[in-house]
């Protein structure tokens, strides 16, 4: 029987590797009740918490647990399984607090429970939509696990990497010590929670739900958004504060929440990528990589190597422009106007470029699976790098007006300390890591497209502070003028003005099976999961979005500073909100 | 590899009574720095354009994606290349475009099929090839409130009768002016430069 | 030139300088929001208010029209006598600040050998003005305002007060008509010269205490959304903004007398000296405004008690010093 054979595979703590398959590293799959142990054990040995994507089967709901080591580069899945009429998992949020946030995103989303979760309350969605789950797949349209990953694509290996180990021994020694608590009754309620729970709350907004418990009189609740000039978009964060002093802070999202997961089902693969411009409108092209990266590693489609040229260039591009705008809302956020202005004069000039060749300024959608939509005009690396030429130029001007200003250190050195330890049990990636002096970067740890061919730097500060963040972000804008210069170089004799191979029609399926890819992003690690079970439309997207994870440890980071310097840490993580809620 | 990390140390304040004074001073002076490049860009020319009174270059229009619009035939520029396959209208991510085609009844056989709107698929069609009757487009309708010019319809057309305007100032005040009959729009545009 | 000081009865006097300077400020009020929206616009390269009239120069006038047409908005549970007297006692005490000060040879309001006093006592009334109008409009970001216009506005008092008595100890009175009289025409003859330390501590609590940027922590758009007039619409909103520019006024026109020499100068005095140095500060202000980042709201603080007032008690006790020596 094949529903046998998944929790077989459990019961085994079988380990499989298919990095070049579907780029997922090393799948181990292990029962649920020792999910706890494995996490801990995960953190133990520096493993960071990507995403926890669950998928519908016929078999039940799968949890993947994705985790990626910043030294090694290996990336691990924890696979886990849960029926459909026990639809429970342990919750890891206690190990991985950034687990916090996925488990609550996916508690949305699937009716799944999470045990022993420390604020089982809806994220995403509205708190009238607790009863709906909208990733939950109808009992015809489920199909096996096994019709998505045949089994034959793996190339099983022993039980000697760490954790397959590891979870052998946990396996053998702590067998009946871990029983799951869950009741199959009692799915929706969780029976140990307090009474203003998840559903058990008829009325009430988020704050009387939580900050009522722990209310005194000296103590001034505040709404930072949903309007709010520094939350950039429509964020809210409830912020109890003693004075001007944040005691708690506590992000709330949802508000520009649009379910592209969904959308990503219910479109085919192609109809799915206008979609890829609009959940980061900053850094859009990024997504459209990322996406295409994962569909083109699922039908095993080729790029040719002009065409690899320009996704680098025109990514590099919108890094820079989506590094500008951050620093121009940055220094918004810190009071001062005019530099805003300033970055725009150059944003304005590096989105005129692109809009040559994508036909956008802001929402992108230029690649196609296979390659680009349209090549690039004759004159474009001239004027490309007569562009970042100029803004070479401005960068000292940059410094002088801003970076060594004196007000402006005072501003964010030594505010917002988010140490490598935290980026770790949170999952933050980008700047935001590079800031807290780890060396982590995709480009560099796991280079996709032709990224490994070019010479440059990844600038990493040691500082962990928002000026070691600020410093990362202006580094790569020269890093990323560097990059764009070589790709020019590259581009004149590239394939003969070949920009696609052989483009997939507008009927395109690809062969069934699952894909991951990540793309760095100007925020972070962008992590695209496509499931396919063969047909028209993709069996499950994942979007793994950078602000997500990064946001999710500013409830942390807050605590204890003041107003201001919230205001300041807010806007050193780079966030668009779009991205975050997707 | 020739990626490489670069890790450098955050720029601190000075430590030392020296130090702080130092920096003091260096902080100051940035304070009078940063006036002085604010003040050299209130003497410099201005950079925006005036909108109603100026408008952007035409170069900083190429490839821009306006509305979609019908490519007509080299010869006969009023009619569209369109050979009705419906790739477009499939392919939409938003469903803003619809197509309406005119049978022509072949003389012979008078009941091959009924004129329906839309078009059945090619291979579900028994008929023998020279029995069908004869498409031309009726009507190709863009609903430009839906439309998020994506272009996939431009990519995916087989004999490029799409591509984008260049219609850059189109504003509207009703949502229905939205509605464009891309096929009139052809005929107009052929009309206008006769 | 009118000798205002031939005119007899201080009560007609009076009237005549109040309704003068309620035309002199709404005129000054209207000119620097205009200069202000124009230098901002130029150091961002961009023109700045252009539609309304050539290059923009009627755009206040309509936005004083729309100012006062707008509807008056009190929120649910605010105070509303608090609410609406706020404004109003944040305007009224202008026109106190303004009678003393000497524009021009005897172009005065009212001759008073404690004109430096009544300023900076009747400008603390502007404190009050602020913290009843955040305590007032029952908002959580309006009460964080008032809380920070307070204590900035109190601390930053102390050393404005010190340097401006540094001021008076050389001159010997706290008169302004005097304090102008015992300078001289040229730059070399003015205050700044002998009391430099003083100027620049002057011009920067004076910045910090009428709340502009880069000290406008009461009202940080970015943190307090608008400090303590997020709540006020119209002209509740409008009072505020036209005495912020006229408190801006009085404090560069008494930095002029104090430290510039009032309304000498080369060549020929006059009252457009005044208005020339006047005009060349309120500049100053604005370009800081347009140049630096926002001073945190405890950092504010710490550079008024731990720096300014130290330095200008130093200053003080070396001009007291000098003074008793020569």
């Amino acid at each position: 029987m094949r529903e046998d054979l998944i929790f077989s595979y459990e019961r085994e703590n079988r380990a499989v590797v298919d990095d070049h398959v579907s780029g997922q590293g090393c799948s181990v799959y292990m029962d649920r009740t020792r999910l706890a142990d494995a996490a801990a054990m995960m953190l133990e040995a520096g493993y960071a918490l990507d995403d926890i994507t669950l998928l519908d089967v016929s078999e039940g709901i799968q949890g993947q647990y994705r985790f990626t080591h910043w030294d090694k580069q290996d990336r691990v899945t924890i696979r886990t399984i849960a029926p459909h009429d026990e639809a429970c998992f342990p919750s890891i949020a206690g190990v991985y607090p950034g687990a916090d946030w996925h488990e609550r995103e996916n508690m949305d989303f699937y009716p799944v429970n999470y045990e022993d979760h420390p604020n089982p309350t809806p994220l995403l969605l509205p708190d009238d939509m607790a009863e709906e789950h909208p990733l939950e797949k109808r009992e015809k349209d489920r199909v096996s696990y096994f019709d998505i990953v045949p089994g034959q694509k793996f190339i099983e290996c022993d039980s000697d990497h760490m954790l397959c180990s590891c979870a052998l021994n946990l396996h053998s020694a702590k067998k009946d010590e871990f029983p799951l608590r869950c009741i199959p009754e009692l799915r929706f309620k969780q029976p140990d929670m307090p009474a203003n729970m998840r559903l058990e709350v008829e009325d009430g907004d988020f704050y009387s739900k939580h900050f009522e418990t722990t209310y005194s009189d000296d103590r001034l609740v505040l709404n930072m958004g949903p309007q709010h000039p520094s939350t950039h978009g429509v964020l809210r964060v409830v912020l109890e504060l003693d004075g001007e002093y944040v005691i708690r802070a506590e992000p709330v999202l949802g508000y520009i929440h649009r379910m592209h997961e969904k959308m990503g089902e219910v479109k085919t693969f192609h109809q799915y990528l206008p979609n890829m411009g609009r959940v980061d409108y900053l850094h859009a092209l990024a997504w459209n990589h990322a996406y295409c990266l994962a569909v083109e590693k699922l039908a095993d489609i080729e790029v040719p190597r002009r065409a690899e040229l320009i996704r680098v260039i025109t990514n590099e591009l919108n890094r820079l422009s989506s590094h500008l705008l951050w620093w121009g809302a940055y220094l918004l956020d810190l009071g001062a106007f005019t530099p805003i202005m300033y970055a725009f004069e150059d944003r304005e000039r590096i989105m005129d470029l692109l809009q040559v060749i994508t036909g956008s300024r802001l929402t992108y959608c230029y690649f196609v699976f296979g390659g680009v939509t349209c090549d690039v005009p004759g004159d474009f690396a001239e004027r490309t790098r007569s562009i970042v030429h100029t803004l070479r130029d401005r960068l000292p001007m940059f410094t002088a007006l801003v970076t060594e200003n004196l007000i402006l250190r005072k501003r964010v050195e030594d505010i917002g300390v988010i140490d490598p330890s935290m980026c770790r049990r949170y999952g933050a990636t980008g700047p935001v890591l590079r800031g807290a002096g780890v060396a982590y970067d995709v480009r560099m740890n796991s280079p996709y497209s032709v990224y490994d061919e070019l010479d440059f730097e990844i600038p990493v500060y040691d500082g962990h502070d928002a000026m070691s963040r600020y410093m990362v972000r202006m580094d790569e804008m020269a890093e990323s003028i560097k990059i764009i210069e070589q790709a020019l170089d590259l581009l004149d004799g590239a394939d003969d003005g070949h920009i696609i191979k052989k483009a997939p029609n507008a009927g395109f399926t690809p062969p069934s099976g699952e894909a991951y890819a990540a793309v760095e992003g100007a925020r972070g690690k962008i992590g695209v999961y496509v499931a396919s079970d063969g047909g028209k439309k993709p069996y499950r997207v994942k979007l793994r979005a950078p602000g997500f994870s990064n946001l999710s440890l500013f409830a942390e980071c807050a605590q204890g500073t003041l107003l201001a310097d919230a205001v300041s840490i807010l806007g050193s993580l780079d966030l668009v909100i779009p991205e975050i809620d997707r | 590899m020739t990626i490489k990390a670069n890790i450098k140390q955050t720029p601190k304040p000075e430590a030392g009574f020296l130090g702080t004074l130092r920096d003091t001073a260096k902080g100051l002076w940035s304070l009078v720095v940063g006036l002085g490049v604010t003040g050299k860009y209130f003497t410099d020319k201005q950079v925006t354009v005036h909108y109603p009174r100026q408008t952007v270059k035409p170069v900083s229009l190429t490839g821009y994606r306006g509305h979609i619009e019908l490519v007509g035939k080299p010869k006969n520029p009023g009619t569209a290349r369109c050979i009705l396959c419906m790739k477009c209208m499939r392919i939409c991510p938003s469903g803003c475009i619809s197509i309406k085609a005119n049978v022509e009844k072949p003389p012979k056989p008078p009941q091959t099929e009924e004129p329906k709107e839309g078009q059945a698929p090619l291979t579900k069609r028994p008929e023998p090839a020279p029995k069908k009757g004869k498409k031309s487009l009726a009507k190709f309708e863009l609903d430009y409130s839906l439309c998020s010019l994506c272009s996939l319809c431009v990519t995916h057309c087989p004999v490029h009768s799409l591509r984008h305007s260049e219609h850059v100032y189109w504003a509207e005040m009703d949502k229905k002016n939205l509605k464009l009959d891309l096929l009139a729009r052809l005929k107009r545009s052929v009309e206008e430069k006769s | 030139m009118m000798n205002f000081a031939a005119i007899p009865e201080p009560a007609l006097r009076l009237v005549l300088c109040i309704v003068a300077l309620a035309v002199f400020i709404g005129l000054n009020g209207l000119l620097l929001v205009y200069m202000e929206r124009k230098i901002a616009g130029h150091i961002q390269r961009r023109p700045g208010p252009f539609e309304v009239g050539p290059h923009g120069v009627l755009t206040p006038v309509a936005d004083a029209l729309k100012l006062v047409g707008k509807q008056l908005v009190a929120p649910e549970g605010a105070d509303k006598w608090l609410f609406w007297t706020a404004p109003i006692l944040s305007f009224m005490p202008i026109f106190v600040l303004f009678l003393p000060i000497e524009f021009g040879p005897n172009l005065f309001g009212v001759e008073t050998n404690l004109g430096l006093l009544l300023i900076l006592a009747f400008a603390g009334f502007n404190v009050l003005a602020l913290c009843l109008a955040g305590w007032g409009s029952n908002n959580k970001w309006g009460l964080l305002g008032a809380a920070r216009a307070v204590s900035q506005s109190v601390a930053y008092e102390i050393p404005l007060l010190l340097t401006v008595l540094a001021v008076a100890f050389m001159t010997g009175t706290l008169d302004l008509g005097e304090i102008t009289a015992m300078q001289g025409a040229w730059p070399w003859q003015w205050n700044v010269v002998t009391q430099p330390l003083a100027f620049v501590i002057f011009f920067t609590c004076a910045v910090a205490e009428t709340n502009r940027a880069p000290f406008d922590v009461p009202e940080a758009e970015s943190e307090l959304t608008a400090g303590f007039h997020t709540e006020y619409s119209g002209m509740g909103f409008g009072l505020f903004f036209l005495a912020e520019y006229a408190e801006m006024i009085v404090v560069c026109s008494v930095a002029t007398i104090l430290f510039l020499g009032g309304w000498k100068g080369p060549f020929i005095s006059g009252p457009w000296w005044f208005l020339v140095k006047m005009y060349a500060l309120l500049t100053i202000m604005m370009w800081f405004r347009w140049t630096y980042p926002r001073v945190r709201f405890d950092q504010v603080l710490n550079i008024c008690w731990k720096w300014f007032i130290p330095l200008a008690l130093a200053n003080l006790l070396l001009t007291a010093v000098l003074v008793k020596v020569f």
